[in-house]
């Protein structure tokens, strides 16, 4: 057991939010409006997260409106609101070794949805919704690496898949809520934030 | 030379074609207090915005004119050099803050400044020995009351030491108690430390006495422009509600001189009556012993019974309340922040089930299985109509609440939307109306399913004058219609104008209930304006209506006092002006 | 419940150091409990933690953490002897299962589920003692230097997120007196519901964006390069917990050079403790790591200490 896989992982996780944090911050100027909007969005999606009711089975209505935010504002803004949504929850929930993955992750879920407009630009919710469902999985695949990598022994494809099946129920329930709300929601979420997309480019017709 | 300066100005918002300000000539001296007044839509926060520079740096738009400040024309003065001369603070202060901690939220302007730290230091104790802010220093913005948090904000825009300070509705979300506090500061930076304010408001029964010029503005213009009392008088001339209750009353009077405060005007109610006998009004409630036997056979709509509340773990919100709401009453509930209001509110919906006690809502329990009964037959309106609206056009927004309740009748839709004047949006995004508007469509889609009870949420705060009376005036009639009205208000002259009852609460208890005439007019600090004008001279009158009717003949007796130059008769305002909307 | 921060300052000493401070000791301990696998050096830790905790009035806090973390520690538990083929004392043969080959479960797993157990609480109590250390706007502010827009978005948004959650449940009771059920219906149909409560607050919370972002310009945000307001200060007591944090990372280094700190499970698993010098190591570790709660027990009863850090 020589080397350390739970330290580098952890510590690739710290690494990898702050170098991408601090590509977002080298790259231009945000204006007043961008750092409204961004932490808007990023309090929504956090508070979506921290309310879920037993209602509605706990499923949380907040990844495809990262994935959206990408889709609308282009991966930085995704990024930005993805890997803010569970670092603001978590001030209030308590931070946790997992929220450098977490941040990760969520970051990546806005990426993806700028990744799909690119790829698609006409895409629609069905499409965003598919995404979405599969980012449900995927989400669970990526957080498992970090307690797999920390806690089990030895790291085979079998301990892997085995801590992936443990966590399969979550990841599903996360999947549904995804593409649960995507349908219902994302449709007049994507037409709210193409509105106020506009609305952040002001322009001057005459000054 | 002026500080400001504005020549021919006019602006038009991104996308519109009608003109928010039209043709604005201006100037404005150096340590001046201009209060800006006029109903919603009029331009008074545009005009606001142009002179704090954000138009049309912020917003966009056409822009015509010239507006100079010190001199020199605005916009090609340096963002980092006007900022430090002119400071702005807004209507919501949930809207402004935005650090998460108190003393870095004060400094934050000052970081964009670029300021060293230690004048940063240095400005940021000031201010918060100033503002009296050195409990909460430490504090979560987000913890913060609302009071304090508009507190905060003007902090924060002080520490940038401006010369200017322009204040939009700084105080139409708050409390009275805020809002005094607020108003108390702006006072003190006026005549204490020489600046200049400019200050758009609604609340004019606190600050029209401030002011050494009063700017009346409709439609994108200046309509009126001069001392407090050339104000008024104006103002009540066209028909306008924007003057303090004194005031309006002293202009119908055509008094040559128009007092500002209760003070003045009761030295001046005084003078006048020299000679009369102090009035011996008689002490009768208002109540004439028929209706309230009337009263007693009608039915109860809301009772509650030895009502306790607290939410879990924490304090005693609502003790012993008991509380008969008759079919047919205006109530209003009136209480400081944290009475216990909005909780006895929430309980009478059902949305809080009580601790101990009873309550019956159409004879049903709300808290235990009736709530999904009762709820057809309440409308609930919250503090912010925004919660209400989602749909894409306004019928739909109306259409929601009926589909859900398994209602078809389209008629209704059409009989709400014509009687709350919505008419013409049916078909317009509700986001995209007014704040007023906003109100009415959230009020429209709560009454389509005909309640027989109403209950609002401090339903007056933020909207003018004008739209504040019509909603009482609408209130009313559904009461007249034999629907059961409560409100919850900090508003004491809505409560007065327009309300049956009155309940007052404080600490979670009722202190005193009944007729308003019973419980306002006993008030020395909850009562209105007028009330306040007569008190000892004739007791008893709480609006504007009844202090006409109860001293006019007495006033009318010295005419010669009374009317300078014409000898017009009307002087008892028959024209809008004196007559309450 | 969601109206505060996790934080609370309760004025403690443990609450009065540099956030930079808090950091490198905080994250020395991470570094710590991911290279130690000795189990006697992993308790160490974690009863180094559980003083640390009480001392920040924190036990409440931390029963939740370990509650939370619990699920993870049975999978922990749950998954690691079904795999291990390593061990060679079998407790239980079990079936071959076609995925996972045969189910022989041996002593030296469990006895390795458990010791990563012990890893995660101690790693759960590390980030709960962080959450009750320091205020994180503290260390917003540290990195405002560098990283300004981030931490301006980060700063807005916590302080927003209570503010939403509140709306959230306003706009949820409007809608209920709307006729609107939120607990009934397929889940299909429960998720509907919830879009119109999710529009309602999207839509008013990007219309108050545009106010925020107003109340910004009108303060000059953007009008040039901006400075950084520091509230921090550097006192004795963060220059002792750093050096503190520094030498036990050094010690450990070069303890673990020597092997002391390692601990092999398989095929058979070590002894506890080998020969005196494990103890010695952790010793001096467990000392250097001790600093801040040498300092706070001094601060609260030696006065001539309290004024001197």
């Amino acid at each position: 057991m020589g080397t350390n896989w739970g330290l580098y992982t952890t510590l690739t996780g710290i690494l990898a939010v702050l170098l991408l944090l601090s590509a977002m911050e080298k790259k231009g100027a945000l204006d007043s409006r961008q750092v409204s909007v961004i932490a808007v969005l990023a309090a929504l999606c956090a508070a979506g997260r921290a309310v879920t009711g037993v209602g509605l089975l706990f499923l949380q209505p907040t990844m495809f409106l990262v994935e959206i935010t990408g889709f609308v504002y282009g991966a930085r803004v995704g990024f930005f609101t993805g890997a803010m949504t569970p670092l603001i929850s978590n001030f209030f929930m308590g931070q946790g070794s997992w929220t450098p993955w977490q941040m990760l992750c969520w970051g990546l879920v806005g990426v993806f949805g700028a990744v799909v407009k690119a790829l698609f630009p006409q895409a629609g919710n069905k499409t965003l919704t598919a995404v979405c469902f599969l980012w449900g999985y995927l989400y669970g695949a990526i957080m498992d690496v970090w307690q797999w990598t920390v806690f089990m022994r030895p790291l085979t494809w079998q301990t892997y898949l085995l801590t992936w099946a443990a966590g399969f129920s979550f990841d599903s329930l996360r999947a549904i809520g995804n593409l649960f709300f995507c349908a219902a929601l994302g449709h007049q979420t994507l037409k709210i934030l193409q509105y106020f997309h506009k609305k952040m480019d002001v322009q001057y017709l005459e000054r | 030379m002026p500080l400001f300066k504005v020549e021919n100005l006019t602006y038009y918002y991104p996308g519109t074609e009608k003109p928010a300000l039209k043709n604005i000539s201006l100037e404005i001296r150096e340590g001046e207090f201009l209060l800006v007044t006029g109903g919603s839509g009029s331009g008074k926060s545009t005009l606001a915005r142009v002179l704090a520079g954000l138009i049309p740096d912020f917003y966009g738009g056409r822009i015509g004119g010239k507006v100079f400040f010190r001199g020199r024309e605005l916009r090609v003065l340096d963002r980092r050099k006007l900022a430090r001369e002119v400071g702005m603070v807004f209507q919501d202060p949930e809207k402004q803050i935005v650090q998460s901690c108190v003393e870095a939220e004060i400094a934050f302007g000052l970081e964009n400044l670029g300021l060293p730290p230690d004048e940063m230091s240095r400005r940021v104790a000031e201010v918060v020995s100033f503002m009296n802010l050195s409990p909460v220093q430490d504090a979560f913005t987000a913890d913060l009351s609302g009071g304090q948090k508009q507190k905060l904000a003007l902090a924060s825009v002080l520490a940038m030491q401006p010369r200017v300070l322009i204040l939009d509705e700084p105080t139409s979300q708050l409390d009275p108690v805020s809002a005094e506090e607020i108003l108390n500061v702006v006072k003190r930076l006026n005549e204490e430390m020489g600046f200049t304010v400019i200050m758009v408001e609604q609340r004019l029964e606190r600050c029209f006495h401030l002011a050494d010029r009063v700017l009346l503005m409709a439609g994108g213009e200046i309509i009126c422009h001069g001392s407090a009392a050339e104000g008024a008088r104006e103002a009540v001339r066209r028909g306008l509600p924007f003057v303090p209750p004194v005031a309006r009353f002293f202009a119908c009077l055509n008094s040559p001189v128009v007092p500002v405060t209760v003070k003045e005007g009761r030295e001046l109610l005084q003078s006048y009556l020299k000679g009369n006998i102090p009035v011996t009004k008689p002490d009768v409630p208002r109540t004439n012993h028929n209706s309230t036997a009337k009263e007693h056979e009608k039915n109860s709509i809301i009772s509650l019974k030895n009502v306790w509340f607290g939410y879990p773990g924490g304090r005693e919100v609502l003790k012993d309340i008991s509380l008969d709401i008759k079919e047919g009453e205006f109530v209003a509930i009136l209480g400081e922040n944290g009475a216990g209001k909005s909780t006895l509110l929430k309980i009478m919906v059902g949305l809080l089930r009580p601790g101990r006690g009873r309550v019956y809502v159409h004879g049903r329990e709300p808290g235990r299985n009736g709530f999904k009964e009762i709820r057809k037959f309440t409308a609930y309106l919250s503090q912010n109509p925004n919660d209400y609206l989602f749909q894409e056009t306004v019928e739909d927004e109306l259409l929601f609440t009926m589909h859900n309740f398994g209602l078809k009748d389209r008629g209704q839709v059409d009989e709400i939307l014509h009687r709350l004047q919505l008419e013409r949006y049916r078909q317009r995004n509700p986001r995209d109306l007014s704040s007023g508007e906003r109100q009415r469509v959230a009020l429209a889609s709560i009454l389509v399913t005909d309640p027989g009870l109403i209950i609002l949420d401090e339903p007056t705060r933020g909207i003018d004058l004008g739209l504040k009376s019509e909603l009482g005036q609408f209130l009313r009639e559904e009461a007249a219609k034999g629907k059961t009205v409560v409100v919850v208000t900090h508003d004491v002259e809505f409560a007065a104008e327009f309300a049956g009852r009155v309940v007052m609460m404080f600490a979670g208890r009722i202190v005193a209930a009944g007729e308003k005439h019973a419980v306002l007019g006993r008030s020395v600090f909850y009562s209105p304006q007028i009330s306040k004008l007569c008190r000892g001279i004739c007791d008893g009158v709480l609006t504007f209506a009844e202090a006409q009717e109860q001293l006019g003949p007495l006033l009318v007796a010295k005419p010669a006092v009374l009317i300078t130059n014409t000898g017009e008769k009307a002087i008892w305002g028959l024209t809008g002006g004196c007559t309450p909307h | 419940m969601f109206d505060r921060l996790f934080y609370r300052e309760k004025g403690l000493f443990l609450q009065s150091f540099h956030p930079a401070t808090v950091l490198v000791y905080l994250l020395v301990l991470l570094i710590l409990s991911l290279i130690y696998d000795h189990p006697l050096y992993l308790l160490a830790l974690f009863l180094l933690l559980a003083l640390l905790i009480r001392e920040v009035d924190g036990l409440d806090a931390w029963e939740g953490f370990l509650k939370a973390g619990v699920f993870l520690m049975l999978v922990v538990m749950m998954v690691n002897p079904l795999v291990i083929r390593a061990g060679k004392t079998i407790i239980w043969h079990g079936p071959a299962v076609p995925f996972l080959g045969k189910l022989d479960i041996s002593m030296e797993a469990v006895y390795f589920g458990a010791a990563s157990s012990l890893r995660l609480l101690v790693i759960i109590s590390i980030f709960c003692l962080y959450n009750l250390m320091i205020n994180p706007d503290r260390v917003l502010n540290l990195f405002s230097g560098v990283a300004g827009k981030s931490v301006l978005v980060i700063t807005l948004a916590t302080r927003l997120f209570p503010t939403m959650v509140r709306d959230l449940q306003r706009i949820r009771e409007v809608q209920q007196l709307r006729g609107v059920d939120f607990d009934t219906g397929s889940l299909w149909q429960r998720a509907k519901k919830y879009s119109g409560l999710y529009n309602v607050l999207l839509l008013s919370s990007l219309e108050g964006a545009m106010e925020i972002a107003e109340s910004m310009q009108a303060r000059a945000f953007g009008s040039g390069k901006r400075s950084v307001y520091s509230r921090n200060m550097i006192r004795p007591r963060d220059l002792f917990c750093l050096g503190g944090s520094l030498l036990a990372l050094l010690a450990a280094v070069w303890g673990l050079r020597y092997g002391y700190g390692r601990y092999t499970f398989y095929p058979e698993a070590d002894f506890l403790i080998k020969d005196g010098a494990t103890l010695v190591v952790l010793f001096i570790v467990l000392f250097y790591l001790s600093v801040p709660l040498l300092l706070s027990e001094g601060w609260k009863h030696c006065r001539f200490l309290k004024s001197k850090i």
